[in-house]
């Protein structure tokens, strides 16, 4: 294998250790946090992003546990993020799978009432191809002669 | 379908579980070693590093926080390289023996 350019340790994640430990030991407002955290360190861009979306992935998945619609939301940004990361890497399979799961997210949200998931959904609809989309949703309700989606890119038309 | 195929045991991670911490690190970082470019790798060693540092944050058990960080250092200082391979893979035993035994901190024999 090639040498890992770039892959820095979280060690900035680790500025409030309590938190941290908190977290570590199952705390979910301290997970939650930890996903701000990560998610801030994403924008401001004082560590690699893939340092700081592989973090916030991982916050953000263990925050979803608690069943909270708004962590489930904040989990597909999250990927989805991820997957336009990965694909500006050119890591477009990848990529894919984290749309797809992205949406699928959504959509389920969308389908147990939450209005706000279906806002987003229709608001942002225009940057998934169709088939992606069509694809998202059969995956979400469990299909499983769903079609080969068209992998673009987010923000292709 | 998700894209974190990990066999369910982020439930338990996210509950405070140590091992199922430092095993997901693990099932991360054995992916990236077999990863197929290096933007893979990269990916695959964020998710085992922030495992790990889950795994250190706890530090109940003494072995188990060694190699948390021993294998925290390695991905921090990208030494996922050819070289490392060998030693990656006898840190994958003892953290294999960690989590099964909890009490093999004199096996530690990576260095970092």
């Amino acid at each position: 294998m090639s040498a890992v350019p770039n892959a820095a340790g979280p060690a900035i994640l680790e500025d409030d250790e309590p938190v941290l430990e908190l977290a570590a030991r199952g705390d979910r407002a301290a997970q939650s946090l930890m996903m701000d955290h990560s998610i801030a360190c994403a924008n401001a861009g004082h560590i690699p992003l893939s340092v700081a979306l592989g973090a916030a992935e991982v916050f953000a998945r263990m925050a979803v546990y608690d069943g909270a619609a708004v962590n489930r939301r904040r989990l597909a940004g999250v990927l989805l993020w991820q997957a336009e990361n990965l694909w500006n890497c050119g890591y477009y399979e990848r990529s894919r799978i984290y749309q797809l799961e992205a949406i699928g997210i959504v959509n389920a949200l969308a389908d147990a009432g939450d209005e706000r998931a279906a806002a987003l959904l229709s608001q942002y609809a225009h940057a998934f191809s169709p088939d992606i989309l069509k694809l998202a949703a059969e995956l979400a309700r469990g299909g499983e002669d769903a079609p080969d989606a068209d992998p673009r890119p987010l923000g292709a038309h | 379908m998700g894209a974190f195929d990990e066999d369910g045991q982020t439930h338990a991670a996210a509950r405070g579980d140590e091992c199922a911490q430092l095993a997901l690190a693990l099932f991360y970082l054995n992916k990236a070693r077999g990863a197929q470019n290096v933007m893979q790798s990269i990916h695959l060693t964020q998710l085992a590093g922030t495992f790990a540092m889950l795994a250190a944050a706890q530090g109940t058990v003494p072995a188990v926080r060694i190699y948390a960080f021993a294998l925290r250092a390695r991905i921090a200082c990208g030494h996922l390289t050819e070289k490392s391979t060998a030693d990656l893979t006898a840190l994958a035993a003892t953290l294999d023996a960690a989590i099964e035994g909890k009490s093999e901190e004199d096996r530690v024999e990576v260095q970092i």
